[in-house]
């Protein structure tokens, strides 16, 4: 099971266990002044829920009606889904229905459930549709599900769709697939990450993916592409890229260390400069300590930040997340 | 409860540092199965629909269930009030909705909000109810901003502490109390005295729970933590329910405050002393984040020596690792030589730290388990 229904299910678990235990005598008592009717499910009802909640329900209820659908799309007939999803016309139900037949997909293992949903993310007329149907593959294996059905479709050409939105949604993806989905730990997605960012012609797409994406598991290809990035005009793109060299496997560490030493010599952009100090503190740990030393006076202004980091790394702590964070509460 | 302890306990010691921890107290989510049909409200489950053959064992078929649908719902959403919600939740009750109940309980949280006088009714509502009523209730209290009132969260402190009241509305209350965002030293001393009331069996879990939940929503806001540690270490020293000893060590866990040496003595004793194999190895895990990393190897060191189990062995040994690094492989080296069964630990570390990795995260992704340590719930050890 795909994590999105996981921590949905979890949300639900002690509703769950408690429910079937013993009816309540208290409420007996309560005057029935809204009337709640049990009714049959199908397909069509339950996505008029879902556009009548998406148009003027409550949050709950809105969570709700969603999450039903995809717990009840598990147990409906594909074919029912697959043809609802190719007639839906709005683009917020649709993303919906993409995420309950994704996560079918997922649950069953059958990538090809899909296809319809891959077919209007990268054809639909509408960029608001195509945007919605690429939503609707988060939080599921979607690369995989992309190989899967003969990479007819992949985030490296969705990500050169003209609209914004298709492209935001692309980086919003990758980032939540491989945090979530992975916790960091699937080389496939990040470098999946990487040859999206790099065939991105947009490059604050390119640096959300580069900035945001974990880069522990990839391998010395990834590495160099990544590393080209550094020298991009657009210095968010470089400094994203810095902190993703920041973040590769140790044995790129001494290629990503010497190239982040000469992009902060040689970089002027403060935030690039940062961020190269960053990933040199996250490759190096308390072995960085000599190395940011020797870079001090290359910039006055950031010597503080170099300051900070030293300090924070005497602590002499052994793991990035509260190295990271001991930094943080420094410079706050 | 204290099989679901163990294993939390067990997963704490175990989950890949850096990740977001388990929460203690979390329940498994329930694995849905397949079926092809759809079905009316009540959840029931449907069948395949395929013919058994006369003569033959039925084929197992996985089932799904379906959620119920309702009629009526977008109505309802939009006109519920405190008058008219309890009768939607009779509906989900009766016909066993989980996913209604669950959309109710959060639909409760919103109509509570930040309105003191509501927060109090439900709590009125919930007196004399049980699960799971007193559940959804307490579930929609705890995430409504109402909670931070003075007077919602002192009604649920007081409820938590009331001999009187089942020992389900005393933890139901005292885990509503969960998202507070700071609690003071009257409140402090107040629960951590159920804590150590060893009649109270789960409340006295629940009430530890608290506290280090509100610790570490306080920690990360503010950085502060130092109030909640020192009772907490103090209920892990002096709980005699071992499930209760073992959560107070194991709280810090989720917020990993860097602990100063003024707690070293009592985990020190902890470790060497208490009767119980997964204490001692939470007290190891409990060093293995410190200021004083030197001090903290100088107490594994000694414990190891003194211990004999090789799984608070193994704890020592990784932590060690975790709170100086690369820095603890001579340590390791010595532990090594005083105990053959972690030669072969020593090696897998030396090497993955040669490899040029540095961050004990990873490090420990990339570590093989060669002891059958891991408590699974109720197993006997």
């Amino acid at each position: 099971m795909h994590s999105t229904t996981r921590k949905a299910l979890k949300r639900a678990a002690l509703v769950s266990a408690l429910i079937s235990l013993l009816p309540s005598s208290a409420l007996a008592t309560e005057p029935r002044a809204t009337v709640l009717e049990p009714a049959t499910c199908t397909v069509e009802s339950m996505l008029d829920d879902v556009r009548g909640a998406l148009k003027g329900g409550s949050p709950a209820l809105r969570r709700y009606v969603k999450w039903r659908l995809r717990e009840a799309a598990l147990a409906m007939p594909a074919d029912a889904l697959q043809a609802a999803l190719a007639r839906e016309s709005d683009p917020a139900v649709l993303e919906a229905l993409g995420g309950a037949l994704a996560t079918k997909a997922s649950n069953a293992e059958s990538p090809a459930l899909v296809q319809p949903l891959l077919a209007r993310a990268s054809g639909d007329s509408d960029p608001a549709i195509r945007a919605a149907a690429v939503r609707g593959l988060r939080g599921v294996p979607s690369v995989e599900f992309m190989e899967k059905n003969g990479g007819v479709v992949t985030y490296e050409q969705l990500v050169r769709d003209a609209s914004p939105e298709v492209r935001a949604a692309v980086a919003e993806n990758l980032v939540s697939e491989s945090a979530d989905v992975y916790s960091g730990h699937d080389r496939r997605v990040s470098e999946a990450a990487v040859a999206t960012a790099t065939a991105a012609e947009d490059p604050a797409v390119a640096a959300k993916l580069l900035g945001e994406v974990s880069m522990e598991a990839v391998g010395p290809g990834a590495v160099e592409q990544v590393m080209k990035h550094l020298r991009a005009e657009d210095p968010a793109l470089r400094a994203s890229a810095a902190t993703a060299m920041g973040g590769v496997p140790g044995a790129s560490s001494q290629l990503a260390m010497q190239s982040l030493v000469d992009l902060y010599k040689s970089d002027q952009d403060p935030a690039v400069r940062k961020a190269a100090l960053q990933g040199i503190a996250r490759l190096g740990m308390s072995g960085s300590r000599p190395v940011l030393e020797s870079l001090r006076g290359v910039d006055r202004a950031m010597d503080p930040e170099i300051d900070a980091w030293l300090s924070a790394l005497s602590l002499n702590l052994q793991e990035w997340e509260l190295l990271l964070r001991e930094k943080q509460r420094l410079r706050r | 409860m204290s099989g679901a302890l163990l294993l939390a306990a067990a997963v704490a010691l175990l989950w890949p540092f850096g990740a977001s921890p388990p929460t203690p107290g979390d329940g498994a989510p329930p694995e849905p199965t397949s079926s092809t049909e759809v079905s009316t409200a009540g959840g029931s489950e449907t069948g395949a629909g395929a013919t058994p053959v006369p003569g033959e064992p039925p084929p197992a078929v996985e089932q799904i269930p379906m959620p119920g649908c309702w009629d009526g719902l977008q109505e309802f959403d939009r006109t519920v009030s405190m008058d008219t919600f309890r009768a939607a939740l009779l509906a989900a009750i009766t016909n066993k909705d989980r996913y209604l109940a669950a959309y109710l309980q959060e639909r409760l949280t919103e109509l509570v909000g930040n309105d003191a006088s509501r927060a109090l009714q439900v709590l009125e509502w919930s007196k004399g109810t049980s699960h799971p009523e007193l559940g959804i209730y307490m579930e929609a209290l705890k995430a409504a901003p109402a909670v931070h009132d003075a007077k919602v969260s002192g009604q649920l402190l007081k409820m938590g502490e009331d001999k009187a009241a089942s020992l389900q509305a005393r933890s139901a209350a005292l885990d509503a109390l969960e998202t507070q965002k700071h609690l003071g030293p009257s409140e402090l001393k107040r629960l951590k005295a159920v804590a150590l009331d060893e009649t109270v069996d789960s409340v006295a879990w629940v009430a530890t729970r608290t506290l280090g939940r509100v610790m570490k929503e306080d920690y990360e806001r503010t950085g502060n933590y130092k109030p909640y540690w020192k009772e907490l270490l103090d209920v892990s020293g002096r709980s005699d329910d071992m499930a209760v000893r073992l959560l107070a060590l194991e709280m810090p866990s989720y917020s990993n405050p860097l602990l100063e040496e003024d707690s070293f003595d009592e985990l020190k004793r902890i470790l060497s002393s208490d009767r119980e194999r997964d204490v001692r190895e939470m007290a190891a895990f409990r060093l293995g984040v410190t200021r004083s990393p030197d001090k903290a190897l100088d107490i594994y060191r000694e414990a190891f020596d003194k211990e004999h189990d090789v799984c608070v062995r193994w704890a020592i040994f990784r932590f060690a690792v975790r709170v100086a690094g690369a820095g603890a492989l001579p340590l390791l080296a010595e532990f090594a030589a005083k105990d053959p069964r972690f030669v072969q630990d020593y090696t897998e570390f030396k090497d993955l730290y040669a490899s040029g990795t540095v961050d004990f995260a990873r490090i420990w992704l990339g570590k093989a388990e060669h002891h059958s340590c891991l408590v699974e719930e109720g197993a006997p050890h």
